[in-house]
C-alpha cells in the first residue's frame, strides 16, 4: 500500500480537469432532458431562498418559508441541486462568467464527473499503483453512457462521485485508524444521503467490510481497533443528511417516511430489454449483466477481468487449495490455513461495486433508469481495469525490458483506450444508445431491442430543421420532452424562438415529433390517425437509427 | 478523544509503484496476457470503425423506393426490416408508405409484398412468402415476396365508413340512439386513441378508423368500436356489403388495456337481417367472436350461410361488454 503524494493529487485534478474541460466542451450540443428541466425549476426556487438568507430576510428559516421554496422536487435530496443553484447563481447570475444558464446549472454536474475520476485515480494509486490510478481514471471517463450523464444537472453521476468518495473516505479511514479520517468517513456518507437514495445499501458494503478488516486487531492499538468509521458514519452520516436539507427542518420523521416511501413504492416506467416492454415486475435478472456487457467498452471489461484475477484466487482458489489439503489431510500449508486472503482494499472494492449492481437481481427492482443507476459501481470497477492494465504493463515491460520507461505504457495504453475514446466521442449527442461494437454498436442495440433514448433530451438535434422548415409561428407537440426543457432550447437561442411548443396536443399543432422508444409508438400512432399520414417528413438519426420523427399536420 | 497515530509503514516514494495488494509476491503474468488485452482493444477498434464508416443508405433508400414505385400495385404490401428501420424507409417511400400498409392487420389479403431489408434483416410477419426476386442497393435489399396462399377479399368494412355506415346505441329494448357522421376534426394526445378528423360521435364515444397500438407495439388500422358497458350494444350496420364464404377478421385491445387484466371480455356479434317463415324481417346472428384481456391482436372467422355468398345486403355489428368500456377496435373483410 502506498500513500498518495502531492504529484498524485496533481495527476487526479489534472485528469478531472480535462474531463471537466471536455464535458463543458460539448455540452451545448446536448438538448435537455426532461428531469433536467425539472431540477432546474428547483435550482431556481432554491437560489431565492438562497438569496432570502444572504439578504438577511427576516422568516427565511420559518417552516412556512422553507416550505415554499423546499417542497418542489421533494422527492429527491436537495445537496445536488442546491449546488445547481449556486453555480447558477455564482457563475452566471452574479458574475456573468458563464452566459448560459445552462452550463451554469450544469457545472456541479460535470465537476462530479470530474472528482469520480479523481477518486478513481486515488484509489487505484493506493492500492496498485499510478500506472492504475491513469488507467482506472481513464476508463472511467471512457465510458459512453457515463459521458452522457456526467454533462447533466442530474443525480446519477453525482451519486457515482460520492459513492466512489464515501468508500474512499471510508478506506483511508480503515487503513490510518485516524479521528480525522473517521469523521470525514461520517461527513462523506452524509453527503451521498444527500445525494441519492443510492446510500442506502452503503452499509451492505462496510458492514461486512469492517467485520473482515477489523476481525483481528493486527499492529493496532486502543481505539483503533474499533470500527470507527462505521460509527461515525451511523452518527454523522443523517446528521448530515437532515442538516443539508432544509425541507427536513421540520416534520422530520414524517418526512424521511414519506421520502423512503416514495422510492421503495416507485412507480415503474417503461424500459425495453431485448425487444420486450417492461414496466412492472419482475425485472429481468439478466438485465444488469448484459447491459453491463453491452454499453461498456469491451476491452474495459477484460482489463476488469484481468484486474480481478488476483483477488479471485485469493478469495476462491487459495481456499479450494486449503480444502484440499485438509480434507486429504497434508497438514496446512506455509503460513497455515488461510494464509492468503484478499486484501481488505481489494475486499472493499469488490463489494463496493457489487452492492449497487446486486440489487438489480432483484425481481422488484425497477430497470427503468437503464444503466444509470448501477452508475456508482463503476469507478470501484474501474480501479480493478487499472490494475488490469498494470498487469498487462508488466508482462510486457518484463519481456521488452529494454524499452524506454513509459514506453510500454503508452504503447498498451494506446492500443486498449482508442476504441473506448472513439466510442465515447461518436456517441455524443446520443449517449444513452451507445451499445459497444460487440453487439453492433447503436445499430446493434435497435435490433437487439435495446433502450435507444428515454427523457426526450434528442430534440435539440431538430434545430436545424426546424429553422429551415418551420414557418414563424407555427407549432409543434413536443413529445417526450417537457416545455421547460424546450423553452430552456429556446432561452438560449439553440431553437427558433418564435416557434410555439406544444405538450399535450397533437392534433392543434402543425407538426408532431415522436421519440422513438418502444412504448412511445402509441404517441405515434395517434399522430398517424390524427394527421392520417405515416409519412415522417424528417426523421433524425444517429448511425442510421431514427431517434425522432417528425410529422406535418395535413393542411 | 485522540486517537493514536497509524502505525509506521514504509511508503514508496512520489512515482515509485506500489507493492501489489496481496502480501504474497506478485507474479508477472504472461505476455499473452498483454498480447489478449491488445488485441481486444485493437478488434474493438476496428469494429467501431467499421461501425460508424457504413455509408449513408438515404440514396439507397431512394434507389429502391424508384423500383417499387413503377411495380407497385395498391395491393401490394410494402414493410421494412429491422423493424426499426421503419420510419426511415417511410420517410423515403414518402407517398408509398401509406397507412394501410404501415399499419397492416394481417398479411394474408396481399398477394405480393415488397420487403426492404437492411442488413439481410427479414420482417417476421413475411417469413412464408416466397422470394421472388432482390436488387440490392448498398447495404439494402429489396426483396420481391410472393404470398403463396393469398385470400380474395370481397369487400373491405373499412371502407364502408362514411357513407356505408351507421353507428348506434342499441338497446335491449331493440331501440336504437343513432351517433351522427361528423367531420369534426381530428383530436390527438399522447396516450389515448385519437378521435380521427371524421367520425360517429356516440355518447362517451367516437368510432371511427384509427391506428391502434396492439399488445405486441405494433400499429393496427382498425375501427376504433368502444362498447358502453352493461346490456347496451354499440351497433355497426354497414351497408351493401358483398358477402363471402366468411367474414374474416382481427381485433384486439389497445395495450394498455390488454395488459390490464380487470376487464370483462368484449364481445363482438355479427348478423344480418333475414325473412322469417311468416315472412317477417329478423335479425339473425350469423356468429359471435370474443376477445379477452391479453389475447392480443387476435385474427377471428364467422362463416357466411351459402345462401348469403356473392349477395349484397346490410350486415351488423353488435359490440358489446359487461364491464366498463374498453378500447376496443377490430378490422373485418368478406372473403
Amino acid at each position: 500500500m502506498r500513500d498518495t503524494t502531492r504529484v498524485d493529487h496533481g495527476i487526479g485534478l489534472g485528469i478531472a480537469a480535462a474531463y471537466v474541460a471536455w464535458l463543458y466542451r460539448t455540452a451545448r450540443t446536448l438538448g435537455f432532458s426532461r428531469d433536467e428541466s425539472f431540477y432546474f425549476d428547483a435550482a431556481g426556487r432554491y437560489a431565492a431562498w438562497f438569496h432570502m438568507v444572504a439578504n438577511h430576510q427576516k422568516g427565511a428559516t420559518e417552516r412556512a418559508t422553507i416550505d415554499q421554496f423546499w417542497s418542489t422536487n421533494h422527492e429527491h435530496p436537495s445537496l445536488v441541486k442546491s449546488l445547481f443553484s449556486l453555480s447558477w447563481m455564482i457563475f452566471h447570475e452574479k458574475s456573468k462568467y458563464i452566459a448560459d444558464s445552462s452550463q451554469a446549472l450544469r457545472l456541479p454536474g460535470m465537476l462530479m464527473g470530474g472528482l469520480a475520476l479523481y477518486v478513481t485515480y486515488l484509489f487505484g494509486v493506493r492500492l496498485f499503483s499510478r500506472t492504475a490510478g491513469i488507467a482506472g481514471a481513464a476508463a472511467l471517463a471512457l465510458m459512453p453512457q457515463v459521458f452522457y450523464h456526467a454533462h447533466l444537472a442530474c443525480f446519477d453521476v453525482a451519486a457515482m462521485a460520492m459513492w466512489a468518495l464515501c468508500v474512499y473516505a471510508y478506506f483511508c479511514a480503515t487503513e490510518k485508524r485516524t479521528i480525522g479520517w473517521a469523521l470525514w468517513a461520517g461527513v462523506t456518507y452524509g453527503l451521498l444521503l444527500e445525494t441519492k437514495h443510492n446510500a442506502w445499501i452503503m452499509p451492505a458494503v462496510v458492514l461486512p467490510h469492517a467485520l473482515y478488516t477489523y476481525r483481528s486487531a493486527g499492529p493496532f492499538k486502543g481505539i483503533q481497533r474499533f470500527p470507527l468509521p462505521v460509527l461515525a458514519m451511523a452518527v454523522l452520516g443523517p446528521l448530515v443528511f437532515v442538516g443539508l436539507w432544509p425541507w427536513l427542518w421540520n416534520d422530520t420523521e414524517a418526512r424521511i417516511r414519506e421520502y423512503a416511501a416514495f422510492h421503495l413504492n416507485h412507480e415503474y416506467y417503461n424500459m425495453e430489454y431485448f425487444g420486450r416492454n417492461y414496466n412492472g415486475p419482475p425485472s429481468p435478472p439478466s438485465y444488469a449483466p448484459v447491459m453491463i456487457a453491452a454499453s461498456v467498452p469491451t476491452v474495459t471489461l477484460v482489463l476488469f477481468a484481468l484486474g480481478l484475477t488476483g483477488f479471485f484466487r485469493r478469495l476462491l482458489v487459495e481456499r479450494v487449495r486449503d480444502a484440499v489439503r485438509f480434507v486429504r489431510r497434508l497438514g496446512p500449508p506455509a503460513g497455515g490455513y488461510f494464509a492468503q486472503l484478499p486484501e481488505s482494499g481489494e475486499v472493499l472494492l469488490f463489494l463496493a461495486l457489487m452492492a449497487p449492481i446486486a440489487v438489480f437481481f432483484l425481481p422488484k427492482t425497477p430497470i427503468f433508469g437503464g444503466t444509470k443507476h448501477w452508475f456508482p459501481a463503476y469507478p470501484l470497477l474501474c480501479v480493478f481495469v487499472g490494475h488490469g492494465f498494470d498487469q498487462a504493463v508488466r508482462a510486457f515491460r518484463a519481456r521488452f525490458s529494454r524499452l524506454q520507461p513509459g514506453l510500454p505504457e503508452a504503447l498498451l495504453g494506446l492500443a486498449v483506450f482508442t476504441a473506448p475514446a472513439l466510442e465515447t466521442a461518436h456517441s455524443h449527442p446520443f449517449g444513452i444508445s451507445a451499445y459497444v461494437p460487440l453487439v453492433g454498436g447503436t445499430r446493434g442495440g435497435a435490433t437487439l431491442g435495446f433502450n435507444r433514448q428515454f427523457w426526450g433530451y434528442t430534440t435539440e438535434g431538430l434545430a436545424s430543421f426546424f429553422q429551415s422548415t418551420m414557418k414563424p409561428g407555427e407549432s409543434v407537440y413536443i413529445h417526450d420532452t417537457t416545455m421547460g426543457a424546450f423553452q430552456a432550447l429556446q432561452n438560449e437561442g439553440r431553437i427558433r424562438p418564435d416557434i410555439r411548443g406544444n405538450a399535450w396536443s397533437i392534433s392543434d399543432a402543425d407538426y408532431a415529433i415522436v421519440h422513438h422508444e418502444l412504448h412511445m409508438i402509441e404517441s405515434e400512432v395517434n399522430i398517424w390517425t390524427a394527421y392520417d399520414t405515416a409519412h415522417p417528413v424528417y426523421v433524425l438519426e444517429h448511425d442510421g437509427v431514427p431517434f425522432i420523427s417528425v410529422y406535418r399536420r395535413r393542411k | 478523544m485522540t486517537a493514536e497515530a497509524a502505525p509506521e509503514t514504509k511508503e514508496p516514494a512520489a512515482g515509485e509503484e506500489a507493492p501489489p495488494a496481496s502480501a504474497a509476491p506478485a507474479k508477472v503474468p504472461a505476455l499473452w496476457v498483454a498480447g489478449v488485452v491488445a488485441f481486444v482493444g485493437l478488434a474493438e477498434l476496428v469494429l467501431h470503425v467499421g461501425q460508424v464508416s457504413a455509408r449513408d443508405p438515404g440514396a439507397d433508400y431512394a434507389t429502391l423506393a424508384a423500383s417499387v414505385r413503377k411495380e407497385q400495385k395498391s395491393d401490394d404490401l410494402v414493410v421494412f426490416a429491422p423493424l426499426w428501420t421503419d420510419p426511415v424507409g417511410r420517410q423515403a417511400f414518402g407517398d408509398l408508405a401509406t397507412l394501410d400498409r404501415a399499419a397492416f392487420s394481417d398479411v394474408t389479403r396481399y398477394p405480393r409484398a415488397f420487403e426492404v431489408s437492411r442488413g439481410g434483416a427479414r420482417h417476421p410477419d413475411l417469413l412464408g412468402f416466397r422470394v421472388e426476386a432482390e436488387e440490392h442497393a448498398g447495404d439494402l435489399t429489396l426483396r420481391r415476396l410472393v404470398n403463396p396462399a393469398p385470400e380474395t377479399i370481397a369487400d373491405d368494412l373499412l371502407r364502408h365508413v362514411g357513407a356505408g355506415l351507421e353507428v348506434s346505441r342499441h338497446h335491449a329494448s331493440g331501440k336504437d340512439d343513432m351517433c351522427p357522421f361528423t367531420a369534426g376534426g381530428a383530436q390527438a394526445g399522447p396516450w389515448d386513441p385519437s378521435r380521427p378528423a371524421q367520425y360517429y360521435g356516440c355518447p362517451g364515444a367516437s368510432v371511427g378508423v384509427i391506428v391502434l397500438v396492439d399488445a405486441g407495439y405494433r400499429p393496427r388500422r382498425c375501427l376504433f368500436a368502444p362498447p358502453f358497458g352493461g346490456s347496451d350494444a354499440l351497433r355497426l350496420r354497414f351497408h351493401d356489403v358483398t358477402f363471402g364464404k366468411a367474414i374474416v377478421g382481427h381485433h384486439g385491445l389497445h395495450r394498455v388495456h390488454e395488459q390490464q387484466k380487470t376487464g370483462a371480455p368484449v364481445s363482438t356479434a355479427f348478423g344480418v337481417d333475414a325473412e322469417t317463415p311468416d315472412g317477417k324481417i329478423a335479425e339473425r346472428e350469423l356468429g359471435r367472436v370474443t376477445h379477452r384481456e391479453g389475447d392480443g391482436w387476435t385474427g377471428f372467422r364467422v362463416e357466411v350461410p351459402p345462401a348469403l355468398v356473392g349477395q349484397k345486403g346490410d350486415l351488423f355489428a353488435d359490440v358489446t361488454t359487461a364491464g366498463a368500456s374498453r378500447y376496443y377496435c377490430f378490422e373485418a373483410t368478406t372473403r
